[in-house]
């Protein structure tokens, strides 16, 4: 069964889909308290980065990770803090520290180019691995996987099944409402801000020591840059439901594995590349354009919970604002 | 007034420039210390590094000629980028637009013949520039306005595509040899030098400055820019006061993209040194984000953006020196630009924040 080329392929998407998975729940978890952690882009690499070197130098996979997580969680606070504090626009701290961490990174990096990194072994988990195709895609994986997967479920579990994740939804919605059953708003937001940047860096993480264990990342590209954009899209994409982020990741992860096959074919691969960016317009389009009434209206009306269920998406209503208490001195 | 209110007055603006001086020297120190440290851990003598960067920046005629021709799409770019920043637009595809208005010039460059007049050329090649730019503009401003796509998002998407196109030409209808590259453009098709001036080109520099100026008129002295910046404080409010938001989200986006394609293409348009002189993958080179950057430093004044503009084209050239010297990454330019834009956006919030415990009003 786990020779099947299929199953094969299905666990290598659930794989590769790992580091976006861990970065795009992170921010799922940021932007959900009303935080929008634009650096992703540059966190991921720089993160990335620390869990090699780091990692290298320790010989220890854990101290790696959780120097990637550090990283990783630094920078978060980093807009956080200029948010709440200094008042300052998230998106513009964002992309400064977007490009920053970027060229830190790949200066600080050119060292270790192209330099092995440790990696990871897999270990199978007794019993639920010889499910048939579910144990060889989800059960015969390295520890990132395993804790990709672990991130879905509880951050979906966290935020919708609990009451502290009542709070980290209203904190991101109506953030004076919060304020006035006696939450303090801005430190549940440096909170989910501080965690969601731990799994974009442990996402970080797991391009360095899972997927890649190689650094290729130069001025011109390589395997990290610009995966961080795609994460960000995807939580839009995804509507700020964990499930559905998940699920736009492993879509991502499984036209990454088609196009890696179609590569040395007849199609050039700048065209390949310009697949995965025509797709992010499109589905942006699709779930915050006006489009999705229109469509409604062509489909049978039995579609239409499970068309809202899948494609419409509300930005959380602070989102981006900082918040004032006020009467504060 | 009375003489108590005036002292306290004082008092709160030193304050306010107190923390903003406190975190900018802090700040600056932890760069500085940085950028000597990374060159004592790799071998260098900072002081011969610091030398060497002056020189290779400022050392000779040539040299700060350079300095000036590269700062041109700087500052086209960052001039469009006033333009939809005043309308509250964050234009991050404005890379992309610079691409594409190389593209466009392009189309022109590698036909012109050694016989062309070379005045008829340039005017054909930057005109198709803007346009190349507006159009991948209107693409970004349409997304927003029709399909409520987020610009930074479609902007960011369309950058990739614009570099992944530029790819596509340069490896197959464009490809010159075995090259990812186009031909060397003839001479009639490059911007024309000042003789012994190094690599100063009197038409580059008009262009450059006329877009500055123009947006700088457009911002301050018209009806139009009145407009944007209300958009830009709320577009709602604008919208209910009888202003036809949507056709200016456009507007300013193609206007902006028509400067930063006139920046794409003096990118490619120049004579050796300055740039190549053909068309090559990454023909925009981070020129957009850059421009992004000196907006950001300038925190939104446009009286400011030429001479940042010109600070951020002398970093790279100074390390180009160092580069060749010593042997040391150009990148830590970049990352030393970035990191001064970080440290003074954070100074800016420090000094509102100690206006704002002050209780003076914004």
């Amino acid at each position: 069964m786990a020779d099947d080329p299929i199953v094969r392929s299905l666990a290598s998407v659930v794989r590769n889909g790992a580091p976006l998975v861990l970065a795009a729940i992170g921010e799922t978890f940021t932007e959900r308290a009303g935080i929008i952690n634009l650096s992703l882009d540059g966190s991921l690499m720089l993160s990335a980065l620390a869990g090699l070197v780091i990692g290298i130098n320790t010989q220890s996979v854990l101290v790696g990770a959780l120097a990637a997580m550090l990283v990783g969680m630094i920078v978060a606070l980093i807009v956080a803090a200029s948010s709440i504090e200094l008042k300052q626009n998230q998106v513009a701290v964002g992309f400064i520290l977007t490009l920053l961490c970027r060229d830190l990174a790949i200066f600080l990096g050119k060292p270790f180019l192209n330099i092995p990194a440790l990696s990871v072994p897999y270990f199978s988990i007794p019993i639920l691995k010889d499910i048939p195709v579910i144990g060889p895609v989800f059960f015969d994986q390295d520890v990132f996987t395993y804790l990709s997967l672990l991130a879905i479920i509880v951050s979906w579990f966290w935020i919708f099944r609990t009451s502290p994740g009542l709070t980290l939804r209203s904190v991101g919605e109506r953030p004076a409402a919060t304020f006035a059953r006696g939450k303090n708003v801005n430190r549940i937001r440096y909170l989910y801000a501080a965690v969601g940047g731990s799994l974009v860096g442990l996402g970080g993480a797991a391009y360095t020591l899972s997927v890649s264990t190689i650094w290729k990342e130069t001025p011109n590209g390589g395997q990290i840059s610009g995966n961080g954009w795609i994460a960000l899209a995807l939580v839009i994409f995804g509507g700020w439901y964990p499930l559905r982020v998940a699920f736009g990741v492993y879509l991502v992860a499984a036209l990454r594995v088609l196009a890696g096959n179609l590569q040395g074919g007849e199609v050039p691969i700048a065209l390949l590349n310009l697949i995965p960016w025509v797709l992010m317009i499109l589905t942006l389009l699709a779930v915050s354009g006006p489009y999705l009434e229109t469509l409604l209206k062509i489909l049978p009306r039995r579609l239409h919970p499970l068309v809202r269920v899948l494609l419409r998406a509300r930005p959380p209503a602070a989102l981006g604002v900082a918040f004032e208490q006020e009467g504060k001195e | 007034m009375t003489p108590l209110q005036g002292s306290a007055n004082t008092s709160q603006h030193s304050n306010r420039w107190l923390a903003q001086a406190l975190v900018l020297i802090v700040g600056l120190l932890i760069i500085v210390g940085g950028i000597v440290a990374v060159l004592l851990l790799s071998g260098k003598d900072p002081a011969s590094a610091l030398n060497l960067f002056l020189q290779g920046s400022l050392g000779d005629a040539t040299q700060r000629s350079l300095v000036v021709m590269r700062g041109l799409p700087i500052l086209l770019a960052a001039s469009g980028l006033l333009l939809t920043f005043s309308a509250g637009l964050w234009n991050i595809g404005i890379e992309g637009q610079m691409m594409f208005g190389a593209i466009f010039a392009t189309i022109i460059a590698r036909s012109v013949g050694n016989d062309t007049s070379g005045w008829i050329a340039l005017a054909l090649e930057l005109i198709l520039a803007a346009i190349g730019g507006a159009l991948w503009a209107l693409v970004a401003g349409v997304l927003k306005t029709k399909g409520r796509v987020n610009e930074i998002f479609g902007g960011v998407a369309l950058n990739f595509i614009a570099s992944n196109i530029a790819l596509y030409i340069l490896d197959g209808p464009w490809k010159y040899g075995a090259r990812q590259q186009t031909a060397p453009f003839n001479a009639p098709a490059l911007l024309p030098l000042v003789p012994d001036s190094g690599a100063l080109s009197l038409p580059g520099i008009v262009i450059a400055i006329a877009g500055f100026v123009l947006v700088y008129l457009i911002l301050k002295r018209s009806r139009w820019g009145l407009q944007l910046r209300a958009m830009g404080h709320s577009q709602r409010s604008a919208f209910l006061l009888g202003v036809r938001t949507e056709r200016n989200v456009l507007l300013a986006m193609m206007a902006c993209g028509a400067l930063g394609g006139i920046g794409g293409a003096l990118q490619i348009l120049s004579p050796d040194p300055v740039s190549k002189g053909y068309l090559f993958p990454d023909s925009s080179g981070g020129i957009g984000f850059l421009a992004l950057l000196v907006v950001l430093l300038a925190n939104y004044q446009a009286a400011w953006v030429p001479l940042i503009s010109l600070f951020f084209s002398l970093v790279p050239v100074g390390m180009l020196n160092l580069q060749t010297q010593i042997g040391l990454d150009p990148t830590l330019g970049r990352v030393f630009e970035e990191a001064l834009v970080f440290i003074v956006v954070l100074a800016n919030g420090a000094a509102a924040r100690a206006r704002h415990t002050m209780g003076e009003p914004d």
